[in-house]
């Protein structure tokens, strides 16, 4: 789940000193929480605020947080100093219900470079509702599935050289977590399969294979396809999805 | 400081532009982080005893939410979202601008560089 922000100071030496000023720790801690009119520490407001798809900073970075950095933020008994009791599904709870993502998988053990590879490439990832987050090395996390990478917030880049052979449509893409189906789609009638090299992944070393069937069963859907790719529109997609 | 301590720092304390760390230990770093802060560690860790205590009570519940300015009653349905949410308040602050590495001074003028720019323009003008 998203933190929200808060009026609090931001860096360590101010932090520190408001947590120190008086010898009441709660009521240090209380003031770094003290210049909103009210504060929400419910996690249903947070999600309605991050399922807003106006322009939102804030859903963008969770997007990111949830499905690309795996920079969400646990914490269990005995790892600080803090309560521990934020538990990686608590807060991948909050993707599932902002980006409608189901039964995402915590990832949360190192993995090396092959592994990695392994696992991209053998992963039938789109004959499954999986998905990862929090890899260690989040940077080469997995690719997700189809219907995801339509719901993402606006603002990726895409570049890409792609060539088909046989049936398979070969992409070389600044990065393969940021792959838009909808633009191959002119390209890719008749190929089977997709298969990325993402640059910033790993210089070209992270390669990962996609069947394009979701991307197939969405512009079955004749007329509804240009609403596919409005890619936050989850309602519109889902119907497209399901058609 | 110990040689040897100051890459991991500076690796934790660049937050998201370089997450070393594993997302377990994300709040755990803060007490090797404000250790430089006298008092400060144990400040917050008077205030989480003090504060979970608090939680145990009605009262103590009551007084929380007026104290913390809270827009809803703190249940024990959200109360994890309230801790999660105090705790990045002050947890976090080891990753922002900070001593003596400064790494976000120290990031900008290579964003901010005509070379860079050029790098990033794409991605600041990009419309999907």
């Amino acid at each position: 789940m998203h933190q929200p922000s808060t009026d609090a100071p931001h860096d360590r030496i101010q932090t520190c000193a408001a947590m120190t000023a008086t010898s009441d720790p709660v009521a240090n801690w209380a003031s770094l929480f003290s210049t909103a009119k009210c504060n929400s520490f419910d996690p249903q407001t947070a999600v309605e605020g991050l399922s807003l798809v106006i322009p939102n900073a804030n859903r963008a970075w969770f997007w990111q947080t949830c499905l690309e950095f795996g920079w969400l933020k646990p914490s269990y008994p005995g790892t600080s100093i803090f309560w521990g009791e934020v538990t990686l599904e608590n807060l991948l709870a909050g993707c599932q219900a902002v980006f409608g993502i189901p039964n995402m998988t915590p990832y949360d053990r190192p993995l090396d470079d092959d592994s990695l590879r392994a696992r991209a490439d053998d992963a039938p990832i789109a004959d499954s509702d999986t998905d990862w987050t929090n890899t260690f090395l989040w940077w080469l996390q997995p690719a997700r599935l189809q219907h995801h990478v339509q719901q993402r917030p606006q603002g990726f880049v895409f570049i890409a050289i792609s060539v088909i052979v046989g049936r398979t449509l070969f992409v070389v893409a600044n990065s393969c977590r940021s792959i838009d189906r909808d633009i191959f789609r002119p390209l890719a009638l008749g190929v089977d399969q997709l298969q990325c090299t993402g640059t910033i992944e790993r210089a070209g070393r992270h390669v990962q294979r996609r069947p394009l069937r979701d991307l197939d069963r969405c512009h079955a859907a004749g007329p509804a396809v240009s609403h596919c790719r409005s890619p936050d529109d989850h309602h519109v997609l889902e119907q497209c999805l399901a058609a | 400081m110990v040689q040897g301590q100051v890459p991991e720092r500076r690796r934790c304390v660049g937050g998201a532009l370089g997450p070393g760390v594993r997302q377990r230990q994300y709040f755990g770093w803060f007490s090797t982080a404000a250790a430089d802060q006298p008092g400060c560690v144990s400040a917050v860790q008077q205030g989480v005893a003090s504060i979970s205590q608090m939680l145990g009570t009605t009262n103590g519940t009551q007084q929380l939410q007026q104290m913390f300015r809270s827009c809803k009653p703190i249940t024990s349905d959200n109360s994890w979202y309230f801790k999660f949410t105090l705790m990045g308040a002050v947890g976090a602050s080891d990753q922002m601008d900070n001593p003596p590495d400064w790494p976000l001074n120290a990031v900008r003028p290579s964003i901010d560089a005509p070379s860079g720019w050029e790098e990033v323009k794409p991605y600041a003008s990009a419309k999907h």
